[in-house]
């Protein structure tokens, strides 16, 4: 049953002329903003089961709706949004949170009695709002991914409590069961942020704790030297009921070191090439907030090799297999089953959640809809929402039993569909020969936030939305056309390359599919300005390669001094600097973590600004950091 | 309440440099264990209570150590035994030790567990209890036997079979049998600050993990073995969350590996 046209009025009514918050929330009926409200804390997701109406609520971003699938039926009575849901979250007085993310806002819903959702409150959050969390409290607390923020509101009035600025890229939050604290995953990065909800200060604190951490102490017993130390992608987290451990899936890397490992044989020996990544879970101690199984306190790494020596020996050529779930959009927990929605593989994978990093335990994967982005359970059964396939899939987990329903329509257009489908998939040999997916190092189209050891030197993967309107293409400027410029770098991954017809579909994606954060009308404050004015002056000349009318790049070669010791060029690519701000690290070979510590480091190597202050250096990052 | 793991480590250091001794023989600790005053409280998964004497091919010897503190050593031909209280665990084929100090001057009591599993076949363990009592400067036990230990779950994968027991003290203990077929195999704790601490592989195929309920939360042991050319990992992880039960779970994965073509 779809209410398209009641329900875009409804949400249009109070979204006309909203601040932040908005004037007409709360409702009557709703409990005042200072009631202290002790509920339980309730997790956000693409999708998220009801369990008092047996029902999920789905955040449908392609088709911009809400919908609310029947677990019974699979009916599902669809709201329209004015926007791009991410996440629903279930409010404590039954009222459906989302993240509108191209609006930069958060709705608060009201469920009719047909089903429908009707919005009662907006409010402006910082840019690209991303996971949605309940406290026991009441607040909602919204990760914006893009302007990497915790922002907390009122979860009646939606009013702004407190806000807290976090490390790049953070996207799932989740509350602990006391409302003391909230855990927040990041995209890139090694860590995770832990913020004190209840407490006054909110500063947020990192722990390390990805990385396969204890996959890669099993590596190095067992003498399979090839280790993954990095990490990425950690989209999704869950706590378990008691609040007593996180779970975190996530991509362990290897982006420093060759995988090449040679084993002994005639001629001198076979080279075996591991993968580049694999799916690792982090089990973090809530309460001590650390890593389960890893830290400080624990043999040192070369004791380890000496356990391999001793025994097991460098006879592993190459480790067990593991976990078929790189690209983990989504995590559930039922009781010992650590279930994550794989996007890359469509499937739900089925961990042992007992283990130190489950993604070395699996159970059993079951086939879902293509591109699942969405997972929760209740009373042994999982729901799947699968954003690429827009299919419902609904598993009794004792059995294994699955029953899948399309929803709703693909609205993209053929071409840039299909390079969707192209763009997430794993196991893909032509892609890669490790079956890593294009969206392993560009997830969204934005970036691993990682180094890569080249051929051709180290090279910093870029962020690609909203940079590919014109070419030429890559570090070097080599290809005029994306698409010969993709076929190198399937080439340099070891895939045998897809066929024309494919790589325009990419490209048709690259182009058209992904989308760029929303920032409206960018504040530009005193210091951006005088940022700017330095920016475009003939005497900073910062705009003669990175010129404004043409997304801030020349697109040609420069040679600024940036050659590495293993770089076998000089010369780079202007890059473009849309997105700048939230693209870190910085140059070919991520020398700099900061753009502060690009622009202190930059003497008249591009542009002069030697001569510049420090206040001025201020105000050009500020600038930057607009785009 | 557990000794300090770096005095574990420090006297497998020590024990590698030096003296002879079975090398299967680890982990003792090298502050000797002060003798306890009194008994514990029971845990949930208890150790029982004496049922009669030791098997009488099992000895307990009790020396000086020369350096103020007792060796306390069990023997048990053709077994792997064990000697383990809360703070410290040894193990070793056919015999092993813990070291024991008394505190002050006054009469002292205290216990140490022992367990034994024969090094070849099927994998049943005993276990007993060494009753210590100190006094002027001497210390004497008496070994009894009690109940066999609780089997918490068992794992019968296709490369290792395995029984794991409540340790009565709030942990895990894990035996396992590997296959004679086994090429190469070796142990690891991955958890622990020593690569060979509470870890102990059999020339037989059998090994021995103690997986003690840790301040850390989490104790793992894995097992690597390359049967044809097919390798195989035997992890076993044993978790302590604060405010949840305590579990334990086998889990074995596996890899053809690649062979170099002739």
């Amino acid at each position: 049953v779809h209410r398209r046209g009641l329900a875009l009025l409804a949400l249009g009514a109070v979204a006309l002329g909203c601040g932040s918050p908005s004037a007409e929330a709360p409702s009557a009926e709703a409990p005042a903003a200072s009631e202290p409200a002790q509920g339980e804390a309730a997790r956000g997701g693409s999708l998220v089961i009801d369990p008092g109406s047996w029902s999920a609520w789905i955040a449908d971003s392609d088709n911009h709706a809400l919908h609310d699938v029947d677990l019974v039926t699979l009916a599902a009575v669809t709201t329209p949004l004015e926007g791009t849901p991410e996440q629903v979250a279930i409010v404590a007085d039954g009222r459906i949170a989302v993240t509108l993310r191209d609006r930069n806002q958060v709705a608060l819903l009201d469920v009719e009695a047909d089903g429908t959702a009707r919005a009662v409150s907006i409010a402006d959050v910082a840019c690209d709002p991303f996971g949605l969390a309940v406290t026991p409290q009441g607040e909602i607390l919204v990760t914006s991914a893009f302007c990497h923020r915790l922002t907390a509101l009122d979860g009646a009035s939606l009013e702004e409590r407190w806000a807290v600025d976090l490390a790049r890229e953070p996207r799932a939050v989740v509350a602990t069961p006391d409302g003391a604290r909230a855990f927040v995953t990041h995209l890139v990065g090694d860590a995770v942020t832990v913020v004190d909800v209840a407490a006054k200060d909110h500063t947020p604190r990192r722990v390390r704790a990805l990385g396969g951490l204890y996959r890669n102490r099993v590596d190095r017993a067992i003498g399979a030297g090839t280790l993954h130390p990095a990490a990425a992608l950690a989209y999704a987290a869950v706590l378990s009921p008691s609040g007593s451990t996180l779970y975190v899936p996530h991509l362990a890397e290897q982006n420093g070191a060759s995988t090449v490992r040679t084993i002994p044989g005639a001629y001198g020996g076979v080279p075996v090439e591991e993968d580049t990544s694999f799916a690792s879970v982090a089990v973090v101690a809530a309460e001590a907030e650390r890593a389960v199984g890893a830290g400080l306190m624990l043999a040192p790494d070369e004791a380890l090799d000496r356990a391999a020596f001793l025994g097991v020996a460098a006879d592993f050529a190459v480790a067990p297999d593991p976990a078929p779930c790189r690209q983990a959009r989504a995590v559930a927990l039922a009781d010992e089953r650590l279930l994550v929605a794989s996007q890359g593989t469509g499937e739900l994978v089925e961990l042992d959640a007992r283990a130190l990093d489950p993604a070395m335990s699996v159970r059993r994967t079951i086939r879902v809809g293509d591109g699942p982005t969405g997972v929760d359970a209740v009373s042994g059964i999982a729901a799947v929402w699968s954003q690429v396939a827009h299919e419902v899939a609904l598993v009794e987990l004792e059995s294994g039993a699955v029953e899948r329903a399309v929803i709703a329509p693909d609205p993209l257009p053929p071409d840039v569909a299909a390079g969707r489908r192209l763009f997430l998939t794993e196991r893909d040999r032509r892609i890669s020969r490790d079956g890593r997916a294009c969206a392993a190092c560009h997830p969204e189209g934005r970036d691993d936030g990682l180094v890569w050891k080249l051929g051709a030197g180290p090279r910093q993967t870029p962020t690609i939305v909203g940079r590919l309107d014109r070419g030429p293409f890559g570090w070097q400027a080599k290809h005029d056309h994306l698409e010969d410029n993709m076929r190198e770098t399937m080439g340099r991954l070891g895939g045998s390359v897809l066929p024309e017809p494919d790589l325009s579909r990419l490209a048709a994606f690259l182009r058209r599919g992904l989308v760029a954060p929303t920032r409206v009308d960018p504040p530009r404050d005193d210091l951006a300005s005088r940022g700017k004015e330095l920016f475009t002056s003939a005497r900073v000349g910062c705009s003669g390669c990175h010129r404004v009318e043409t997304s801030f790049s020349d697109r040609t070669l420069h040679d600024v001094g940036s050659r590495s010791t293993t770089d076998t060029s000089s010369r780079f690519r202007t890059p473009p600097l849309l997105f700048v701000g939230s693209t870190a690290p910085y140059f070919h070979d991520g020398r700099y973590p900061t753009l502060e510590a690009l622009l202190a480091d930059n003497f008249d190597r591009m542009g002069q600004t030697s001569q510049l202050s420090r206040d001025d250096l201020r105000a050009l990052a500020a600038f930057l950091r607009t785009l | 309440v557990s000794a300090p793991r770096s005095a574990v480590a420090a006297v497998a250091a020590f024990l590698a440099t030096g003296i002879s001794i079975d090398p299967a023989v680890r982990s003792a600790p090298e502050t000797p264990l002060p003798l306890a005053h009194r008994e514990p409280e029971l845990p949930v998964h208890e150790l029982g209570r004496p049922t009669g004497a030791a098997p009488l091919d099992i000895r307990l010897e009790i020396s000086p150590d020369g350096h103020g503190a007792h060796r306390v050593i069990v023997r048990r031909p053709g077994f792997l035994v064990s000697l383990r209280d809360e703070r410290a665990r040894s193990a070793g084929a056919e015999w092993t030790q813990l070291r024991v100090a008394l505190e002050g001057g006054g009469a002292t009591t205290g216990r140490l567990v022992w367990e034994t599993t024969p090094l070849e076949g099927p994998i049943t363990t005993t276990r007993g209890m060494v009753h210590l009592a100190g006094a002027g400067g001497t210390l004497s036990g008496e070994i009894v036997e009690t109940p066999p230990p609780e089997v918490a779950t068992l794992w019968n994968g296709p490369h290792a079979k395995c029984l794991a027991y409540h340790d009565g003290f709030g942990g895990f203990s894990v035996l396992c049998r590997l296959p004679k077929t086994v090429r190469v195999k070796g142990v690891a704790n991955l958890t622990g600050r020593d690569a060979l601490e509470d870890a102990w592989l059999m020339p037989s195929g059998l090994a021995r993990f103690d997986l003690a309920r840790s301040p850390s939360g989490a104790e793992g042991r894995v097992i690597g073995l390359i049967e044809g050319v097919t390798a195989v990992v035997l992890s076993v992880e044993g978790r302590f969350p604060l405010k949840d039960v305590p579990s334990l779970m086998f889990h074995e994965s596996s890899r053809r590996q690649p062979v170099a073509a002739f």
